[in-house]
């Protein structure tokens, strides 16, 4: 019964760690409703995957829980993990409306592509307007600029045959070096929790469970997502590369 | 139901004794070198973070020169402020630890803040298009070093609460791994500079 508790626990603790899920099936993820005709613009976007690799996603927010634009978009570019692992070609487009803040976040692997200052240029000329003027052309264009430079400084990035891929997890790497290593350890682990279970009622398991829950593993968690098609989750990061501006 | 009963006869009770001793002893000796394994890993991420720091420092250093001298090309009588961000990129040229490094930067960090507020007297210079696309690279750069200062700091205090928990501070000791220094950004620094166009 307290091993069920536990787990449990365990369970609820990794579905809070990421509060804003993607919406299935789109690029445009219009969470403050700000944005019309947004078809168009996961249709501009979906063509950027399918020419370069680069996954992109809109995303607008009511708010930013007190924190500067900047901050909230590496977390959810993390959390959501734009892009492919170690790729990291990954573009956020995040859009605030209380403040009235936008941020364009570019993934560590395109930050030689599309400097700050390109991007920054380009986002209060094109982005700024078209959202003050709710017309959702401005965007596209966006995007479209930032295809051309991107195909123009050769910056692509891998697009798998299979969507598939992208369920790989942000360990992956780690936990399967060494497969035989791992089944033996796995057999004795097994053999003990059974001797535990038979001769103590799995006390000592449960300590072991308690002490991991408490002793960190707080990094888990943000990469894997596993709903509808998956666009993101693929372990990409940005460093803060980017610019940002009011509208 | 069954599998219990024959499991009973068939082993001593001396024999189960000590199957869990001998478990339990296995158990404790996989923690200790996983936390072990999991400390030497913690330790090279803190280390793998501020080579991240370091490279965005440095970028900011090498974007220096140029700020100034188009500041300058409008504002040549603002000595101090040039001054004053001289020096501080000096003093972050000859940092050597990482508590050095720390402080200049903090320091390069202010003086710049201060460059940028003298920049609002000079409507000339914002509308400038050359220093407009140095001011993006500089607050993307400011940034990355607040993005990067988070994420090792994160790392210090994912190792650092390993080092001193127990049983892992054990291990620490025996060692020598001692908890590692956070990078403590400067008063009001948490927020990129931004000029307003």
């Amino acid at each position: 019964m307290k091993n069920r508790t536990v787990i449990l626990v365990i369970l609820l603790l990794s579905l809070t760690v990421c509060a804003l899920s993607p919406i299935p099936g789109t690029n445009v993820h219009d969470f403050a409703n700000i944005l019309n005709n947004d078809y168009l613009l996961d249709s501009r976007i979906e063509t950027l995957y399918q020419k370069t690799g680069v996954e992109m996603a809109v995303v607008t927010v009511p708010d930013l829980d007190n924190q500067s634009i900047e901050k909230y978009a590496v977390k959810l570019f993390e959390d959501w993990g734009i892009g492919k692992k170690r790729e990291d070609k990954g573009l956020l487009l995040l859009i605030s409306l209380e403040p009235r803040e936008m941020r364009i976040e570019v993934g560590y692997g395109l930050e030689g592509a599309l400097p700050d200052s390109f991007v920054g240029i380009n986002l209060q000329q094109l982005v700024g307007p078209a959202l003050a003027n709710n017309d959702i052309s401005g965007l596209v264009e966006f995007v479209g600029v930032l295809e051309e430079r991107i195909i123009q400084q050769g910056d692509t990035a891998t697009i798998p045959d299979s969507q598939n891929i992208n369920n790989i997890t942000r360990y992956e790497d780690e936990e399967s070096r060494n497969p035989l290593g791992g089944i033996i350890l796995f057999v004795v682990i097994a053999l003990l929790v059974i001797l535990d279970f038979r001769f103590t009622g799995g006390m000592i398991v449960g300590a072991i469970l308690n002490s991991m829950l408490r002793g960190g593993s707080s990094r888990s968690g943000g990469s894997r997502k596993s709903s509808g098609r998956n666009r993101y989750g693929g372990g990409g990061r940005s460093g803060g590369g980017g610019a940002s501006g009011k509208w | 139901m069954g599998g219990r009963g024959v499991f009973a006869i068939t082993m001593k009770k001396g024999t189960i004794v000590l199957l869990v001793i001998i478990g339990i002893l296995v158990l404790v000796g996989i923690s200790f070198v996983g936390g072990y394994n999991n400390l030497v890993t913690l330790n090279e991420s803190v280390d793998a973070q501020w080579g991240q720091v370091e490279n965005q420092l440095q970028a900011r250093y090498d974007k220096i020169p140029n700020i100034v001298a188009t500041v300058q090309g409008y504002a040549s009588h603002e000595k101090e402020v040039f001054q004053s961000i001289a020096d501080a990129r000096s003093r972050l040229a000859g940092a050597t630890t990482v508590d050095e490094q720390v402080a200049a930067s903090n320091q390069v960090e202010s003086a710049l803040a201060r460059l940028l507020v003298v920049v609002e007297n000079y409507p000339n210079l914002k509308a400038d298009a050359q220093f407009n696309q140095l001011i993006y690279e500089l607050s993307g750069t400011e940034n990355r070093i607040a993005t990067e200062r988070m994420r090792y700091n994160q790392a210090v205090q994912d190792y650092n609460s390993r080092v001193k928990r127990f049983p892992t501070v054990l291990l620490a000791n025996m060692f020598g791994y001692g908890p590692r220094t956070y990078f403590e950004a400067a008063a009001g620094a948490e927020v990129a500079p931004q000029v307003q166009f």
